[in-house]
């Protein structure tokens, strides 16, 4: 972590701290207060743009743990937010629990669905791990489809009562903004706190080499299981947001391609930083809306290609990135800010 | 017990289709060490590519499918170049997600240029009877791909383990650096198997597009072949065709006896079950880790 | 060097996406009218949805060019969201700020459930193409143009019920496609049971199947009477061909009949004898005005058009009939979602030039066509009338009006 000239770390607390001269301090403050006072300005397209942006990018700090911090490549992210969105969907509806108590039920019954899933991880890694967690989505999402339509709504739909949280009902996009950008906020600071400490350490020593690790005193057994139950609760968390804020859902939204397209923004982001999956998330997203406009433009310029032309896009565009990321910048956006920010510290000798 | 030879005779045509698609799999696999993802989606373009020769431009069937077996190679062996070289070396969820990017890329590109066409299928070949085989009717054109499969999984592997380009590739496949200091041309080698795996995957669009259609749903029975190529042991080819057969078993007794959708998932139980028991497969080689 | 300049293109790529994007929504229309399409062209259901999509951009093209509405032109906007539901919202969202515009929406996964609650807040009535029982009732601000699927297996029900002549109970068994609408019927299930109907079998299809031979066996065993089917064509393909070569004769109903393209992927000994649903005129009667245009819209694509092409066409002309009627009413500043809703609320007994039998709006009843027939294909690819227009059951009002869980 490299200081700006003329800052020089003279105590513990002072290496440690994240936010260390009081510009970096002030920027992150002001960051916060214009996301609080964005609904003022912004309209509500913007809105729904960044409520379910958000929603994506907390269920991407999970997979950042798992996949970024541990190492272990999961594949089936979108059934652990199904497992956590039809959970407090269903607690709600047929026990009547308010929201503060169904977000975390969610949010843990996903941690240990994604721990029975996770069991594989202590035998086989790296591709076998990858087809597991295929093998997890499919099996999860045909659980939650088929045997049980009177509790789930089957493939159709499952309605969620509206939320209130304290008294106060959430109907309107600029309530869902706070209270996701609250949770959002929240996780985030969690991710950070808890890579900075023991356990992040471990799951980092179990991505670097597990056996080496194993071999240091790191017992395998307890923290790969714990970082899929993190992983996964991150996951059920931002399901049951998302379950609150769309108030249907269907198992169709969390498909395959949804995981892949995940695990696709993480690496785009960035894996294994906190920022990562904010730039990740963000920039597909921003390409993915500027493909749904951009398509019928098209259309209406050459004829010949139809109205497939933006769906095409989303995917191509999509595909080509990601494409791209791998090959050039295969450590992400956030690691292009860090260098980003060390060449304007070291200027002119940047490099 | 009619039924359930028929429900074995069908799940068994039926497996080695799925088997040919695990074939191309576990043909990448076994020269560049590379998971290929993207097997469904070259199936489903090489498929809407030998239709647009076949059925859009009308050519005769000799004319028709090697051309585009010849671009599919092309294509194949280009793809080596750009996305593959670079990822040498690199960890395992890289190569892993390049494969998964350039499926999403193709999912793409077939929709952009073939989504106008709907209900298409290859004019016919041979037409279609139903044969009659110890009482259970079946139809000759399964017949013909269990045959044709066959024949084509042999010539593989001869191919592979007496010509010299084979024993390339395996060289390759096992270690670059003495690869080349025999002499092989690694990243030659490696184009080279991408491009016969393209062609295996254009031959399998053919004949799974010519048994039931062409639409986009062929990239959804590639995640199936994949499962296929694990059960049997992702380096042996027998092991391929063994375990395509052995998911088309699963799938139609589990159809027949108990339904319930419980069908679509069976593939991932047994791919799961097979991962705790024996993770490199029934035929595969055992790989072990040293630190 | 190198560095920075990777840097600064990828700080300029991503403020202009930004910028990009927020001009685009800004854009601000002037007279023309604008009807903007969101649907699903290109997912698992592109074989009947795909077709739904190009009618309505031929239509208003050529409506465009044969004197617009009340004099202003028309122009059209088809965006193809493939059932991603963030991006559904996130065009909805785009969309329905936009002035002088009528949407219509057509997600056949639960899509459009979850926007249902939003029309009606927002007061943008939107048309539906296809039949997503959920949608139609309770009542809101969605408006059909074809029974939903339930409806359409309790048509059967009553059908069966109203030909059969034996002692004992018919037996149906149903085979539905494994997507979200396929499996609607599910939710008349109740209804057969009540009329006298012995449901015996329920499977389910996958979307794209290799061989369907162990499934239809498994309907066999059970024995039915009759087979109602909500399969999409790829489904059909394969059904057909198991069927005939298992040898099971079981009369066979479909939910929407793409009767022309069944005679062009399946053997003539296959389909013989199958039967479907119509809820309008399809490609074979040609004697009705609205066919012929439909006939005449998609030349550039191809010779016959299929039936949800024919439907499309016949309900975008009853959308822009709304939207006349709501211009004729509040004129062209003042058109909003409300007077659009109004003018669909106008549309009383419209055929739409003989493609539907009628077509009504009313505050209680949005379901648009209720009318449905059942027709049946020869062996020389002509279809026949099994029977003439019947009038759909309201499935899931009769339902709730039941108590039936």
């Amino acid at each position: 972590m490299r200081r700006p000239s003329g800052v020089f770390d003279v105590s513990y607390i002072q290496d440690m701290t994240v936010f260390r001269t009081r510009a970096q301090k002030i920027g992150m403050l002001g960051f916060i207060v214009l996301l609080l006072l964005f609904p003022l300005f912004g309209d509500e397209y913007w809105l729904v743009f960044i409520n379910s942006l958000a929603v994506t990018i907390i269920a991407l700090q999970g997979l950042n743990i798992l996949a970024g911090y541990c190492g272990q490549i999961s594949i089936g992210h979108s059934a652990f937010m199904a497992v956590g969105a039809y959970g407090s969907a269903i607690l709600a509806a047929q026990f009547n629990l308010p929201f503060w108590l169904t977000l975390p039920c969610g949010g843990i019954g996903a941690g240990l669905v994604g721990l029975v899933f996770g069991l594989p991880s202590l035998r086989i890694k790296g591709f076998y791990l990858a087809l597991a967690t295929i093998a997890a989505q499919f099996i999860i999402m045909y659980i939650i489809r088929t045997p049980f339509p009177d509790i789930t709504g089957g493939p159709i739909a499952l309605h969620v009562p509206p939320i209130s949280l304290a008294g106060f009902t959430l109907d309107n996009e600029i309530h869902f903004y706070y209270l996701i950008l609250g949770m959002t906020l929240l996780m985030t600071f969690f991710t950070k706190s808890l890579m900075r400490s023991h356990i992040g350490r471990a799951f980092v020593a179990i991505r670097d080499n597990d056996i080496a690790a194993e071999a240091m005193g790191i017992n395998l057994y307890r923290y790969k299981l714990l970082a899929f139950f993190i992983g996964c609760f991150y996951a059920g968390v931002a399901g049951s947001l998302w379950a609150a804020y769309t108030k249907v859902i269907s198992p169709d939204d969390f498909t395959l391609m949804n995981s892949i397209w995940q695990m696709g923004m993480l690496i785009v982001g960035g894996l294994g930083s906190t920022l990562g999956p904010f730039f990740g998330g963000l920039l597909i997203k921003a390409l993915n809306e500027i493909c749904l406009i951009a398509g019928p433009m098209i259309d209406n310029l050459i004829p010949q290609i139809g109205a497939q032309i933006s769906a095409a896009l989303v995917e191509m565009v999509f595909g080509a990135v990601l494409v791209l990321f791998l090959v050039y910048l295969p450590r992400g956006l956030a690691h292009r800010w860090e260098i980003l920010k060390d060449s304007y510290r070291l200027w002119p000798f940047s490099y | 017990m009619i039924k359930l030879a028929q429900l074995i005779m069908i799940g068994i045509t039926v497996g080695l289709i799925y088997g040919l698609m695990a074939v191309g799999f576990v043909l990448i696999y076994k020269s560049s060490k590379i998971f290929n993802f993207a097997q469904g989606e070259m199936v489903m373009v090489g498929a809407f590519l030998s239709w647009t020769f076949l059925g859009l431009f009308h050519m005769p069937l000799v004319l028709g499918l090697p051309l585009a077996l010849v671009i599919t190679g092309l294509v194949g062996y280009s793809l080596e170049r750009f996305p593959f070289r670079p990822m040498i070396g690199q960890p395992i969820l890289a190569i892993i997600m390049i494969t998964m990017a350039i499926a999403v890329f193709l999912r793409g590109l077939a929709i952009l240029i073939w989504a106008n066409y709907i209900g298409i299928q290859f004019p016919t070949v041979i037409p279609e009877k139903t044969l009659k085989i110890f009482d259970i009717p079946i139809s000759n054109v399964l017949i013909c791909n269990f045959f044709l499969v066959l024949v084509l999984v042999i010539l593989l592997s001869l191919f592979f383990q007496y010509t010299r380009i084979g024993l390339h590739m395996r060289a390759a496949a096992e270690s670059h650096i003495l690869s080349q200091s025999m002499g092989i041309r690694v990243t030659r080698s490696i184009a080279q198997s991408w491009a016969i795996a393209a062609m295996v995957s254009t031959v399998g669009g053919f004949l799974l597009g010519y048994i039931r259609g062409i639409d986009f749903g062929l990239a959804e029975t590639g995640l199936i072949a994949i499962a296929a190529a694990l059960v049997g042991g992702l380096e042996s080819f027998k092991g391929a065709i063994a375990g395509g057969i052995i998911i088309g078993l699963a799938e139609t007794l589990t159809g027949g006896y108990i339904g319930h959708g419980l069908r679509e998932v069976i593939p991932y139980i047994v791919m799961v079950a097979v991962l705790f028991y024996r993770p490199y497969g029934l035929f595969g080689l055992e790989e072990i880790e040293r630190v | 060097m190198r560095l920075k300049t990777w840097n600064c293109v990828l700080v300029l790529v991503v403020l202009a996406a930004f910028m990009a994007s927020g001009t685009f929504c800004f854009a601000a229309e002037k007279q023309p009218i604008k009807f903007v399409m969101l649907t699903d062209l290109t997912g698992p259901a592109h074989a009947q949805v795909g077709p739904e999509g190009w009618a309505t951009e031929d239509f208003f093209k050529w409506l465009d060019k044969n004197g617009g509405i009340a004099g202003h032109p028309v122009e059209v906007e088809v965006i193809d969201t493939k059932y991603n539901l963030p991006l559904i919202r996130s065009a909805y969202a785009r969309v329905k700020r936009m002035k002088h515009v009528a949407v219509s929406f057509d997600a056949i996964s639960g899509g459009i459930e979850a926007l249902r609650v939003e029309f009606a807040k927002d007061k943008i009535p939107v048309m539906m193409l296809t039949g997503h029982a959920p949608a139609l009732y309770p009542v809101s601000w969605v408006m059909g143009t074809m029974p939903p699927y339930d409806d359409v297996l309790a048509t059967t029900a009553d059908w069966i019920v109203k030909n059969w002549k034996e002692n004992r109970k018919p037996r149906l068994a149903l085979f539905l496609g494994n997507y979200a609408s396929g499996r609607s019927p599910q939710l008349a299930k109740w209804y057969c049971e009540k009329k006298g109907v012995e449901v015996v079998a329920d499977e389910l299809c996958p979307l794209l199947p290799t061989d369907t031979s162990d499934l239809l066996i498994r309907i066999q065993d059970a024995k039915p009477d009759f087979i109602f089917d909500t399969l999409m064509p790829d489904q059909v393909k394969v059904v057909l061909r198991d069927k005939y070569k298992l040898g099971i004769k079981t009369p066979q109903l479909n939910f929407v009949f793409n009767s022309y393209l069944i005679t062009k992927t399946v053997p003539p000994e296959a389909y013989e004898g199958y039967m479907g649903y119509q809820s309008c005129s399809h490609w074979w009667e040609k004697d009705i005005p609205g066919v012929q245009l439909a006939y005449k819209l998609y030349k550039n694509r191809g010779e016959v058009p299929p039936g949800s092409y024919i439907l499309a066409v016949g309900g975008a002309m009853a959308w822009a009939k709304a939207v006349e009627n709501a211009l004729k009413t509040v004129g062209y500043e003042n058109l909003d979602g409300q007077a659009i809703y109004n003018g669909y609320m106008q549309i009383q007994n419209y055929t739409a030039e003989g493609i539907f039998k009628e077509l009504s709006y009313s505050k209680q009843d949005v379901r648009g066509c209720k009318w449905l027939k059942i027709t049946k294909l020869n062996k020389d690819g002509n279809l026949s009338n099994v029977t003439d227009w019947m009038e759909a059951p309201w499935n899931l009002k009769l339902k709730t009006e039941a108590g039936v869980k």
